[in-house]
This record gives structure tokens, sequence and C-alpha cells, in this order.
């Protein structure tokens, strides 16, 4: 089966002033695939992430060389609005980060940011069904109105999903989504990124080496701003090619 | 039977479930390769020791898929507890639904090599002692699919069964020796002795199955000694 490529990062270098993050990267992320990044602290996970979404536009001594493609085109050409883009691209962080408005608003923002829609129906549409996609709406839909923070950890993470997926995006990023969360409240978001990668497709940096092995279809291994080896999960993790990889995996690296 | 909840992750119990079809299915056909040795020792028909061969390599494949299986489900499920209990006694039972059909096989070619037609008697002790395993087969493949540790009990009990059996028909196959000291009948009797002997081999290797399906349910091993026959 053919697979659709979907993101993909060529000769890409990336400075934080002289310090370089990123060398020579050469990615390819799949439609409808959970990717995994996984490496040790500091190897350059979320840099790479946050370029997909041209977070880094947002740190002025950051810098980059070579291209990133999202669906062959070039999304650092001076014709792409970051604006626009970053509505196909939803984000999830570590940390959930529902803003202190009810949950309602929480979802609304973004549609409404973006005139997504037409009646006061369709906006609530939109609520619904974001809420229903990221399994949370039964456990909150008699208190729509009330704030965000009020949730547990795991709820909260949740609401951060259907935020993102409000803005009806194409491309996930999450970066250590489940870190903060207990093993229920984590394995309730596996559960609904496999739902997910059926329509969308999802890119998630982890710390876990078992959570990669368990959520994504492909594995990238990067160590030090490098990527070491990339391949499908199953294989990354029963017999790798690259010597580092099958130290970083069994826990070799001192 | 131990029930439990799903998984959160369905997808964990698809893997679950995707071994034990695998399992089942192997011991299925292992079932059916004892269904065809019954036949080749009653009737001596050459075509079925041919489908016994021909099974021969489909066992294989199922026990390097099982292994497959289960070497994936541990690397990406990182199981605990029950759970990896299930893997790796998936893996110890594809070996000795292995060795099985290897010991029908391995009948078979000696059945079908005799230099004479075993007597009657003897005859249909192998016959009892066939249809021994394939009852223990059939008990331990219901304890396995419905995760009964008390029939994994019962088929560990009624080894000494098949045990008893097959010291009765050594004292009778020894004596067909003595009896008749002829050379060819020497032959044939030990290629029986050598049969018999795999037989119950056979019926140790489903003992060790019931050990696995029990270990795996309960999480510990059987503290009393397996039951044996008399000593030769």
């Amino acid at each position: 089966m053919i697979k659709e490529l979907k993101i993909s990062a060529k000769n890409l270098n990336v400075f934080y002033g002289k310090k370089q993050a990123l060398f020579d990267i050469n990615l390819n992320i799949y439609a409808n695939e959970v990717t995994s990044l996984i490496g040790p602290s500091g190897c350059g996970k979320s840099t790479l992430i946050k370029c997909f979404n041209r977070m880094n536009d947002l740190v002025d001594i950051c810098k980059y060389s070579g291209q990133i493609m999202i669906d062959g085109q070039d999304i650092n050409h001076s014709s792409t609005d970051p604006v626009s883009l970053r509505t196909r691209i939803g984000m999830v962080f570590q940390k959930p980060n529902p803003f202190p408005k009810s949950l309602y608003d929480n979802i609304a923002y973004g549609p409404r940011l973006h005139g997504m829609f037409n009646t006061k129906e369709d906006l609530d549409e939109i609520v619904i069904s974001s809420l229903k996609k990221a399994g949370l709406f039964n456990e909150v839909k008699d208190r729509l109105f009330e704030s965000g923070t009020g949730l547990s950890g795991g709820q909260q993470q949740r609401l951060c999903i259907a935020r993102a997926l409000a803005v009806n995006p194409e491309i996930i990023l999450m970066d250590e989504p489940c870190s903060a969360l207990d093993p229920i409240a984590t394995a309730k978001i596996e559960e609904l990124i496999e739902e997910l990668k059926e329509k969308y497709t999802i890119v998630i940096v982890t710390h876990s080496m078992q959570q990669a092995a368990r959520v994504s279809n492909r594995t990238a291994y990067m160590h030090m701003g490098e990527l070491i080896e990339t391949g499908l999960t199953k294989n990354i993790f029963s017999n790798p090619k690259h010597a580092k990889t099958q130290d970083y995996i069994t826990g070799r690296i001192g | 039977m131990q029930e439990y909840n799903d998984h959160i992750v369905s997808s964990f119990d698809d893997d679950i479930a995707s071994i034990r079809r695998s399992i089942i299915k192997m011991a299925t056909l292992v079932e059916e390769q004892y269904k065809l040795l019954h036949h080749i020792v009653d009737t001596g028909s050459a075509s079925t020791v041919e489908d016994v061969l021909n099974n021969e390599p489909k066992l294989d494949a199922f026990d390097g898929k099982i292994r497959d299986q289960v070497i994936t489900f541990i690397t990406l499920r990182s199981p605990m507890a029950i759970d990896l209990r299930e893997g790796l006694a998936a893996l110890k039972i594809s070996t000795d639904l292995e060795r099985l059909g290897d010991y029908c096989k391995n009948v078979s070619l000696r059945i079908q090599a005799l230099e004479e037609i075993p007597p009657a008697e003897i005859k249909n002790e192998i016959l009892r002692m066939i249809v021994m395993v394939q009852g223990q087969l059939k008990k331990v493949i219901d304890a396995y699919v419905s995760k009964n540790k008390d029939k994994a009990i019962e088929v560990r009990n009624a080894d000494a069964v098949i045990d008893n059996q097959y010291q009765v028909t050594y004292n009778h196959i020894i004596e067909d020796i003595r009896k008749n000291p002829s050379k060819l009948k020497t032959l044939t009797d030990t290629k029986l002795l050598f049969t018999i002997k795999t037989i119950e081999r056979a019926g140790d290797h489903i003992t060790n199955i019931a050990e696995e399906v029990y270990y795996a349910i309960v999480g510990e091993t059987l503290s009393t000694p397996r039951p044996k026959g008399e000593p030769e």
C-alpha cells in the first residue's frame, strides 16, 4: 500500500543564535499515521515539531536552512500565511493549558477567531462534535459553561485536544501529551490517538519509549540534533539497524 | 472462569485475541493430525500418512507465526501480569503443540514402516492410547479456550491413565517378544515399543500445556507433583 506523504523535512538545519540544534534532518511523515519522535532530553525533538507549525518563528534568535514541505508545499515560502498554516496543524503540549474560560469558550475560541461558522447553531455543533471526537463530551455535557480549569489533568488534556480539533486541522502535533497524566488518563489519550489517526496525521514527541511502542506506526530516533534512525515502530523496537538506537532503547547509554 | 475488564486501549485486546486465535487454529490442526494417526494405526492407509506429512509444514508455520506475534506483542505493548503470562504461555504452548505434531508424524512413519501387522490385541491397545491422547488434547484446548483452571488440573491428573496404559501395553509387547523369538517379530515389536513411548510422551506434552494454561490464569505453578503412572 502506497502511503501518502504529509510532511517532509529536507536537509533541515536549525540554529538558536550560534548554537546548532538540528543537523541535516531528512524525515518523512505519512498521512493518517502516528509518528513518534524519541530520544534523550535535548536531542531536538520539540525543536523539530515546532518547525512544522512555525512556532519557532516566535523565537527571535531561531534561524534555519533547508525545507519543510506540507502536502508538497514549502511552508516557509513567503507565500505561506503562518496563521492559516497553524489552523491546519493543531498542537497539544505537555502541561495541559486550557484557557481560563468556560469549556465552551475554550473550544469556540479558534472557530470564532477564524470565522469558521455562520450561526450560533453551527458553533454549538462544532463545540459538541469536537468534544465528542476527543472523547470528553459525555463527561462534561452538563457543565459546558463551567471553567476549563476545573477539570482533572486527563480531562484538561482532552479539552486541549478538542480545542485543537475544533479548527479542523489535518495534522496534530503532540509534545509529551501524557507526561503529566496518570496511567488511566494516559491510556484514554492513547485510545483517542488510535481513533484520531483515521482522520488526522499525528506526530508525537515522547520521553516514554513504551508509549512510542504502544501508539505509533513509525518511530524516529534522534540524538544530539541528528536523526539517527527511522522506521516502522515494530522494527525499531525489536531489531533496530543502528547501534546508537539499540543502545538507547535498551538503556545502555550512561 | 476469571473475567477481566476490557483494556482501555481496545487494540490491546485485539492483539491478545489474535494470539489466542493462532493457538486455537494450531491446536485444531494437531487434533486433526491425531485423528489421521488413529486411522493410520487402524487401517495402515498410506495416503493418510501423506496427509499427515503435508500438514507438518503448516504446524511449523504456525509455531513461527505465534513466536512473531508474541515478540511483537511484548515489544509494543509492554504487557504486565495476566497479559504478560498470556503472551509467554502462548509461546510455550505453541512449542508443545509443535512437538505433538512431530510425534504424530514420527509414529505415522514408524507404523507405515512396520514389517508386520501387529497382533490385534496390541494394535487395539495402541488405538486406545491414541484415543486417550485425543481426549486429553480436546480437554486441554477447552481449558485454554474457556480459561478454566479446574479443567487444566483435570487434564494434568488424567495423564496417569495414559502412563498406566503405556505400562500395560509395554508389558504385552515384551511378552510377545518372549513368546515369538523370530527376528522379524522382534523387529516389529521393538518398533512398537518406540511407538508407544512416543505416544506416552505426547501425553506428557499435553500435560505441559495444561500446566501452562493453569499458570497463565493463576500466576502460580501447581504445587503438588504431577501424578504419575506405575514406573516401568
